[in-house]
């Protein structure tokens, strides 16, 4: 009889079924999402402080919880600029022209919630002190002063699942692409290269690598232009994908 | 001893993902090796970058008009669409599992214990699509499904219904069934989910788009929709934003995008269930969603939802040794990446193609656009081998030159060149900047134990020889300087006493030289004028990190000091 260690959380989430493919695992499922595949994961911390509703890809305020205390409403629409004294956003850097001097290009960049609260989300219960600013319209930044609230993590992580009050059905998909189908030809998708794949048939054996795009229709095997212009349409993506997406195996078409 | 009473159950896995595909026949099941889920460190570090491999594997029968489960058949090969060239859907089932008393473990929950406990099981099916609400933020535009508890095995529709949508309209979010526990062999507490056929909806009949007319334009907003930003009552953008299908309207500074209204069949939710027994009952959720297929299911993205999972359960650090196959896991994913990646467009070698690539998205911010190495590195070619190279290195037990190229995600936003080449390189983060592992993925890699050290010195010549048996893994780094017409200096790595010739005889080049170009490689007798010392010197040279931090295998030595007293004993 199999067994498992009910406080081995990482064999729960990775526990595979008798009878699932390896695709039904989040092994499968991409993280890095702007706004993703599967999921737009970044709705998983939007209610990670009790209260306040966040913005999944920013650090807005844009809701409170029924019932908060007038503090807490307050925060509505201000800026979560930093927990537990540290920042979560950061100046982006960089040259304006090519071999020119690295000069702050904005001043605080909102930074991803993953990482971002990483020290506080393994603190279900804790209370934080969390600072605030007001939303600078016209920038999309914080401005003038700081505000420090005490609030509560909610915990993300209940009996080994997604904790049901930390997101309802329907967020964890609802910042994708509408329809899905779009995802497929509008994103930068070679970051999602390992799931929908960019650059595929390709040959090394020349100076240069030559190979397909996926979404190219009538691959030539012997004209191997990544660039061509022959791509599924988004209205050939609505109408039929399942005939015209290709599975890829070994980093070639594999039907 | 018959069961009588259970402490709790739970249902695994906790977080089901369903895939999309139009074919009546399910997914079957099949094995991949390795295995991300099951980490082992590889037997033969030069192998440890293969490819992975497919093999069928026992795929559960089940005879949807009774529920029951006939059989486990290993299918003749991997196969994904059916016999009509269509997608199967990848349709999951979700145990039930329980523990006896706290202390004991989970184990899974079958109907022999129903019997013994005289006990009835239920289920709860709560999905949604909220794509359309999202932008509007009309609550109208919800669309909700809810399979109330049933405990019968018959097949559940799982239907999407709104209230902006035409009257007796819906939407299909796949079906689920209760798998009948009274099948010979297979008596486990399961439930069965098949996601949808992944179709596109709309608001216009005769719309060759989509498949049904759902949506009521007349009542909701969702056709018209513009994402805007500063409008009271309308949910701030999502970002990206206007990620839906629409049409330019207006010009100039009042051009905008116009939602056609469409939605689609994709959905994510919650499964319950309970379990019944005297005055007990007992409950347990998880998580299922729907969504594309995987077009490349033999290879796993270097980032996926386990490792952020992982860190929210586990944390950022590491602690204790880290299994060198969890290392070898993620260098291994990150070369899956480039391997389906367009390398050299993604580091925009082709200015005037149209191409999504990060230089591009940098100018966004203000920063000039550029590549981000320079476009000889940058060929898919060059930069398989190399990462090739990294995961036999790692296999090897030597993660020392990893920990000092990766990307810290507070650095997020340096978009100088050299924070632009950390790792993952031309990668896109869910904040827009470029990517960052998780700080746990970090650790992993960082926390790779060196191999075993040193003992005895040897003569500076011998070390030299060491050294480079060291960095042979690495040797695809140098692939971009040619030492004659059709050799690499990569490929002098299998010939250890041509290396130290060339590097006595030649001179500094290649796009990392800088002002050393063409400065003699070594001086004899002196470290200090030598290029090649001055390059490794320089904090930002990709041979810094490697050949000062870290010692070579079996001289206790750093390579920069093998270099140095090497040089100083020539003459």
């Amino acid at each position: 009889m199999p067994s498992l260690d009910p406080k081995n959380l990482s064999a729960r989430l990775r526990y595979r079924a008798a009878g699932n493919p390896p695709t039904t695992t989040p092994v499968s499922a991409i993280a890095n999402c702007f706004p993703g595949l599967e999921f737009d994961f970044r709705n998983l911390w939007r209610r990670i402080f009790v209260g306040i509703i966040l913005h999944e890809a920013d650090n807005l305020v844009v809701g409170v919880e029924p019932g908060v205390s007038p503090t807490i409403a307050a925060l509505a629409g201000k800026r979560l600029v930093a927990v537990n004294g540290v920042a979560i956003t950061a100046a982006v850097t960089g040259p304006q022209v090519v071999g020119g001097p690295v000069t702050q290009l904005v001043p605080a960049a909102f930074l991803e919630w993953t990482n971002a609260l990483a020290d506080i989300v393994t603190r279900p219960g804790a209370t934080v002190p969390c600072t605030f600013q007001d939303d600078d319209p016209a920038t999309g930044g914080p401005v003038g002063p700081a505000t420090v609230v005490d609030l509560t993590v909610r915990a993300i992580l209940t009996e080994g699942a997604i904790a049901r009050d930390a997101v309802q059905p329907g967020e964890l998909t609802q910042s994708l692409c509408s329809p899905w189908q779009n995802d497929y030809r509008e994103c930068g998708c070679y970051y999602w290269a390992a799931s929908r794949p960019d650059y595929v048939n390709v040959d090394t054996t020349g100076v240069a690598s030559t190979g397909h795009n996926w979404l190219q229709k009538d691959r030539d095997p012997a004209v191997k232009d990544y660039f061509a212009s022959n791509l599924i349409t988004y209205e050939e993506l609505f109408r039929n994908w399942p005939g015209l997406l290709r599975f890829v195996v070994q980093g070639n078409d594999s039907e | 001893m018959p069961l009588t009473d259970l402490f709790a159950i739970a249902i695994l896995p906790p977080f089901a993902i369903g895939r999309m595909g139009n074919s009546p026949d399910p997914m079957d099941n099949y094995n991949v090796s390795p295995d991300p889920n099951d980490r082992p460190a590889p037997a033969d570090p030069t192998t440890a970058s293969a490819a992975r491999t497919l093999t069928p594997a026992p795929t559960l029968q089940v005879d949807r008009a009774t529920g029951k489960i006939t059989g486990a058949a290993l299918p003749a090969a991997v196969r994904f669409r059916d016999a009509d060239g269509k997608i199967k859907p990848v349709a999951p089932f979700l145990e039930v599992w329980f523990q006896p008393t706290e202390a004991a473990p989970l184990e899974p929950l079958t109907k022999d214990h129903l019997g013994e406990l005289t006990a009835t099981v239920e289920w709860r099916v709560n999905t949604a699509n909220r794509k359309a609400f999202r932008r509007t933020g009309d609550a109208n535009d919800r669309i909700e499904a809810v399979v109330d508890w049933f405990g019968d095995h018959a097949v559940k529709s799982i239907v999407g219904t709104c209230p902006n949508f035409k009257a007796n309209k819906s939407i299909p979010f796949g079906t689920v069934q209760y798998i009948d526990p009274d099948s010979a062999g297979f008596p486990e507490v399961r439930l069965r989910f098949t996601p949808p056929a992944g179709k596109v909806y709309g608001p216009t009949a005769g719309d060759p788009n989509v498949v049904d007319d759902v949506y009521d334009a007349t009542r909701g907003q969702w056709r018209g929709h513009v994402d805007e930003f500063g409008v009271p009552g309308k949910p701030v953008p999502t970002a990206p934003g206007s990620i839906f299908f629409g049409h330019l309207e207006g010009s100039g500074p009042n051009r905008m995008w116009v939602s056609n209204g469409y939605l689609d069949d994709a959905s994510d939710g919650i499964v319950e269930v309970r379990v019944r027994f005297g005055a007990k009952e007992l409950t347990a959720f998880a998580r299922i969603s729907a969504g594309p297929p995987t077009f490349a299911p033999d290879t796993f993205h270097l980032r996926t939802v386990a490792d952020d999972l992982e860190q929210i359960a586990l944390g950022p650090v590491f602690t204790g040794p880290v299994p060198i196959g969890e290392a070898v896991d993620i260098i291994h994913r990150g070369l899956e990446t480039v391997r389906l990646f367009n390398t050299a467009a993604g580091n925009d070698n082709f200015p005037t193609r149209p191409v999504s690539n990060m230089p591009r998205h940098d100018t966004g911010f203000g920063r000039a656009r550029e590549t981000i190495f320079p476009p000889g590195r940058a060929d898919a070619k060059m930069v398989r081998q190399l990462h090739e190279g990294v995961v036999e290195q790692v296999a090897g037990g030597d993660a020392s030159s990893v920990g000092g190229i990766l990307r810290s995600p507070e650095k997020a936003g340096d978009l100088s060149n050299a924070g632009r080449r950390k790792m993952p390189g031309m990668m896109r983060g869910s904040d827009g900047l470029h990517l960052a592992l998780t700080r746990r993925q970090a650790a992993t890699l960082r926390g790779v134990q060196p191999p075993a050290p040193p003992p005895a010195a040897a003569t500076p010549e011998a070390n030299m020889l060491k050294m480079i048996d060291h960095f042979f893994n690495r040797r695809n780094r140098h692939l971009g300087i040619m030492i004659d017409a059709t050799r690499t200096l990569a490929e002098l790595f299998s010939d250890k006493p041509a290396l130290l010739n060339y590097l006595r005889t030649a001179s500094s080049k290649g796009d990392e030289a800088g002002p050393l170009a063409g400065q003699r490689l070594i001086v004899p007798g002196n470290p200090d004028g030598s290029a090649l010392v001055q390059l490794i010197r320089t904090p930002t040279h990709p041979m810094n990190g490697p050949l000062t931090t870290g010692t070579v295998a079996d001289t206790g030595k750093t390579g920069l000091t093998i270099l140095t007293e090497w040089i100083q004993s020539l003459s």
